[in-house]
C-alpha cells in the first residue's frame, strides 16, 4: 500500500507515513512513540527540520537528563509537519496488535489531527473485531473492505512456496498439480494454516 | 519562438567556479554537523523504525498480491477523496495471514 501510494503521488505534494503494530513490542510501541514515528518519517523526507521541531527538541534536551516526547506534544508536532502538505496518507498495519493501553490514545490522536487538516487519510489493517474500536474513535469516516486473497493470489503464493521447497527432489509435476488443485479448492482455511506453520 | 531564447544569458559555464572556494568547504562542515543534529532529533521523535520494517516487508512481498483491492472503487475513492460521503479511513479487515500487510 505504501509503495503504491508513493508511486501514485510521485512528484505531487503528498506524503506517506506508516506504523507496524506488533504484539511483541508493546514496551516501545507507546502512543507517543507511534505518533512520534509518523512525525519522524515526515521530517526525514524534508531537507530541513522545521523550526518548531528543532525548538521542541532544544527545550527537551536542556531538561535534566533530557526527556522523551510526551503524547500531547507529539500530536502537536505531527500537526506542524502535516500543515503544509496537501495530502498525507497514514498507514497503520495490524492495529489489533497495538496494546489496549495505547490503542485509544493512538486513535484519539489520529482523530485530532484529522480534524485539523482536510487532506489526511488513514489506511488501517486489522482483524475484523477491532473495527468497532476504530469506528468509535474515527466516527462516520470509515470505509471497510474485507480482505481475502483471490484465487490467483493463492495460486501464485503456492507456486512461490513450492519453488522454494527444500525437499524439491520429492516434487514432480503430478504432485504439484495435485497440491495446487486441492489447496485452491479450500482456499480460506488453507491460506491461514499455511501462514501459521511457516 | 526561438528555443535558444530560453537559455539563461549567463550560462557560460563559469558559474560553477564557486563550488571550489573555501566558503563551500566550510558549508560542508556545517552540513555534517547538521546531519548529525537531524539524526538526534529523529531519534528523539521516536525510537521506532517503521521504515526498516517496511523494507523487510517489501523484500518478502509477492508481486501482484491483492491487485483486486488496489483496483477497487472503494480504494480509489478513498485515495482521491471522492464520493458522496468522503471517507477518510479505509479499514482493511481480515484475519492474520491473509496478506493484508503485503498489499503492494
Amino acid at each position: 500500500m505504501i509503495d503504491r501510494l508513493l508511486e501514485d503521488f510521485e512528484g505531487e505534494d503528498a506524503a506517506v507515513a506508516c506504523i507496524y503494530c506488533d504484539f511483541y513490542d508493546h514496551e516501545t510501541q507507546t502512543s507517543a512513540n507511534m505518533v512520534g514515528a509518523l512525525t519522524k518519517q515526515l521530517v526525514n523526507s524534508l531537507s530541513i527540520v522545521p523550526a518548531e521541531i528543532q525548538e521542541a527538541f532544544g527545550r527537551a534536551e536542556h531538561k535534566v537528563g533530557g526527556r522523551g516526547l510526551r503524547l500531547a506534544e507529539a500530536v502537536k508536532l505531527l500537526g506542524s509537519v502535516l500543515a503544509p502538505v496537501k495530502r498525507t496518507f497514514i498507514c497503520i498495519d495490524a492495529i489489533d496488535e497495538c496494546s489496549d493501553k495505547h490503542l485509544p490514545q493512538l486513535l484519539d490522536s489520529l482523530h485530532t489531527v484529522s480534524q485539523m487538516f482536510q487532506g489526511i487519510r488513514f489506511f488501517i489493517t486489522g482483524r475484523p473485531h477491532i473495527r468497532s474500536a476504530v469506528e468509535k474513535y474515527l466516527p462516520g469516516s470509515i470505509q471497510v473492505i474485507p480482505f481475502s486473497p483471490s484465487g490467483e493470489d493463492i495460486r501464485e503464493y503456492l507456486e512461490m512456496r513450492l519453488k522454494h521447497d527444500l525437499d524439491s527432489e520429492e516434487m514432480n509435476p503430478a504432485l504439484k498439480a495435485d497440491i495446487m488443485e486441492r489447496i485452491s479448492e479450500r482456499i480460506p482455511d488453507v491460506y491461514v494454516m499455511s501462514n501459521s506453520i511457516s | 519562438m526561438d528555443p535558444s531564447s530560453h537559455l539563461e544569458p549567463n550560462a557560460t559555464g563559469t558559474g560553477n567556479i564557486n563550488s571550489f572556494n573555501p566558503i563551500n568547504s566550510h558549508n560542508n562542515i556545517t552540513n555534517i554537523t547538521y546531519v548529525d543534529e537531524k539524526a538526534k532529533i529523529l531519534n528523539w521523535l521516536s525510537p521506532l523504525q517503521p521504515r526498516t520494517r517496511h523494507n523487510d516487508v517489501r523484500g518478502r512481498r509477492q508481486d501482484g498480491l491483492g491487485e483486486w483491492f488496489l483496483q477497487a472503487d472503494e480504494f480509489l475513492r478513498w485515495r482521491d477523496g471522492k464520493g458522496e460521503s468522503r471517507k477518510t479511513t479505509l479499514f482493511c479487515s481480515g484475519n492474520p495471514g491473509v496478506g493484508k500487510t503485503f498489499l503492494r
